[in-house]
């Protein structure tokens, strides 16, 4: 291979060195069918239909998290280095090209993809797809890994399911200065034009130092033996380009990936997948209802049982966009329906429980009125309450992971603590929760609306 | 058990007992852990565990970061705490300052459930609020693995998942643990 560049908005130019074998390795990687498919997935799935200039693929950002993850390996061996100890070549090379693949197994629309498997109780998540393509005896990823050096699929694949890290390297791919986030938030935030929070990244960069944690959750119920890791901390003296980070990733879930218009539309595209699946797995008048063909790879995907890599690595975005005028001719009432709308934008009616009343006492009683009103009249309606957030946690999750914690390393150099510890703003961030239904008939919102309210 | 736990009057917001199912089984927990709870980790595998030896809970799980997860239960949790039937006390770790929360339990709704009347399932809750949170969230990974994913290699994937959390003997308490409370086939 020659020297070659790619010009990327977020960090200028990347360059692949011809005569740098991490370069090389991600190079041959990027030019995998399994990688390209990344350019048929956004980022930000529907989120521009609010922010029109958030186009951005996760075949991009995988590039810059590849670009980053190069950085932060040598961060780490400036750390090694202070502490006496020596770099690993082998793990390094393994923990960046983790980064650049992390991305592999995500479904089309992402995180709503993941939903509508939820839904229907699949089990695999998309790390575990991430694992499966990596692995995959047919496919051009593990061959290109495997030309490099034996064993490297299954090193890569295991690094990436790992929940927990093994050694600081693990900190490129999963931390809370990890490649995926100092990517996605920059990138997020330039690609749809929020002004809000800014990232210090290069101060940030240059005062990430090592230091061991605890990885067993804080509950104050003893272990016999503590269990440490290490992982990034920050230098005091970043403090406040590190309290502007975690505050620009609060605003941007506050502003775009929990906007009503993004999270409506997600939750109608889960429907439809959802239905779909529903009329694929029945196995009777696929055709006619759905207006697919029996080897459409939606139909093909929901309808096997244990579908195979290769099924998933055929949906993408443009697959599902493509097949939406199909859909909305098939003879499935409700899958045509929300088909036809999502191509018109006829968007459903978004309720959300704030006007219930100021008070949060009365909007969780509202809630549950809603809910049991709309039990019994089966009102179609979409429910979504897994918009939660605190200054950590995107959603879910009994806590955030110990390693993803942010910590600050005090001036004395030793002793670290957690930042919403230190950190006089960051200590009152309000938690977020929202709960939001959106109703196909806007009647149903009005008498919703009527239902929750403080009496 | 705290028998005096004062009823939680559903009512002044125009609702039923009915309405809070999921903060009942939530309730009822609490109090027959003795009022107090330590960690959202520990409550989620505790109902996640005490569903599996025959609780009602209207709660459905999936596999999150520290094994099994309800994202209704996390719900039903934040009611309680919202609505004054549990008090959420935050604390810190003091070698690092991370935060964790005690959930004290304040008032229940009226339920139905004599699940806690029977001495077993008082020595589980006993085992699940003194093993170490780590413990527990392998105990109910490894049930997890077994029984909701069907992982024929529960064993080997549980090391892949967890990596350094198996390591030291805590693998083999976990499996001790669910060996106590009945849960080890």
């Amino acid at each position: 291979m020659k020297n070659q560049r790619l010009r990327d908005p977020v960090h200028g130019l990347i360059t692949f060195r011809k005569d740098d074998p991490i370069d090389n390795l991600a190079w041959r990687l990027i030019d995998t069918p399994e990688f390209q498919r990344l350019r048929r997935i956004k980022q930000l799935g529907v989120s521009e239909f609010i922010y029109p200039g958030a186009t951005h693929t996760r075949f991009a950002h995988s590039v810059g998290v590849f670009d980053v993850a190069r950085r932060l390996r040598y961060i780490v061996e400036r750390e090694m280095k202070q502490i006496n100890l020596e770099p690993d070549e082998r793990r390094a090379e393994t923990a960046v090209i983790a980064a650049l693949l992390h991305d592999i197994g995500h479904g089309p629309f992402s995180h709503t993809f993941e939903r509508v498997q939820k839904l229907r109780g699949v089990k695999r998540r998309h790390e575990q797809w991430s694992s499966e393509i990596i692995r995959n005896p047919e496919g051009h990823v593990r061959a290109v890994l495997e030309a490099r050096r034996p064993g490297m699929a299954n090193e890569i694949a295991d690094l990436l399911v790992l929940e927990n890290p093994t050694d600081i390297y693990h900190a490129i791919v999963s931390s809370s200065f990890d490649a995926d986030r100092l990517d996605y938030l920059r990138r997020d935030r330039m690609m749809t034009g929020t002004g809000a929070g800014a990232i210090d990244f290069d101060w940030l960069m240059e005062h990430i130092r090592v230091r061991n944690i605890d990885l067993d959750a804080p509950d104050g119920v003893s272990d016999t033996g503590a269990l440490k890791i290490p992982t990034f901390c920050i230098d005091s003296k970043a403090l406040p380009a590190a309290e502007q980070f975690l505050l620009a990733r609060y605003t941007l879930h506050q502003q775009v990936y929990f906007h009503k218009t993004t999270r409506c539309i997600e939750s109608m595209i889960s429907a439809l997948l959802k239905r779909l699946a529903e009329i694929a797995d029945s196995n009777t008048n696929i055709v006619a209802l759905t207006g697919l063909e029996s080897d459409h790879p939606l139909v093909s995907f929901f309808a096997d049982a244990d579908p195979s890599a290769t099924q998933y690595l055929a949906l993408d975005d443009l697959v599902v966009m493509a097949s939406l005028p199909r859909m909305a001719r098939g003879a499935d009432d409700e899958l045509a329906e929300i088909a036809d709308r999502l191509i018109h934008r006829k968007l459903y009616k978004t309720l959300d429980s704030r006007a219930f009343d100021s008070d949060t006492q009365w909007q969780n009683a509202g809630i549950k009125k809603v809910d049991r009103w709309i039990e019994q009249e089966r009102v179609v309606r979409i429910k979504d309450d897994d918009a939660k957030l605190t200054i950590y946690n995107e959603i879910g999750g009994d806590e955030e992971k110990a390693h993803k914690k942010l910590r600050i390393l005090n001036a004395d150099g030793i002793h670290i603590s957690e930042i919403t510890e230190v950190s006089s703003y960051l200590k009152d961030v309000a938690k977020i929760g929202l709960t939001r239904y959106y109703f196909r008939d806007p009647q149903d919102r009005e008498t919703a609306r009527k239902k929750g309210a403080r009496s | 058990m705290t028998p005096s736990t004062p009823v939680f009057d559903t009512e002044e917001f125009g609702l039923t007992p009915d309405d809070f199912d999921g903060e009942a089984v939530i309730c009822d927990t609490l109090e027959a852990a003795g009022g107090l709870l330590i960690g959202r980790i520990r409550l989620q595998k505790t109902i996640y565990l005490l569903s599996k030896m025959g609780m009602a809970a209207p709660f459905s799980f999936i596999y999150h970061h520290y094994g099994p997860y309800s994202a209704d239960l996390a719900n039903a949790l934040d009611f309680s705490v919202g609505f004054g039937m549990v008090d959420e006390i935050i604390e810190r770790r003091k070698s690092d300052g991370a935060r964790f929360s005690k959930f004290r339990l304040k008032a229940k709704p009226k339920s139905q459930t004599d699940f806690f009347n029977h001495p077993e399932i008082i020595t589980a809750i006993s085992t699940f609020t003194t093993a170490s949170s780590t413990v527990l969230e392998l105990a109910a990974t490894i049930y997890w693995l077994k029984h909701d994913e069907n992982c024929l290699n529960w064993h080997s994937e549980i090391i892949r998942r967890k990596g350094v959390k198996t390591e030291e003997g805590r693998l083999g308490k976990a499996e001790k643990l669910l060996e106590t409370v009945g849960l080890a086939g």
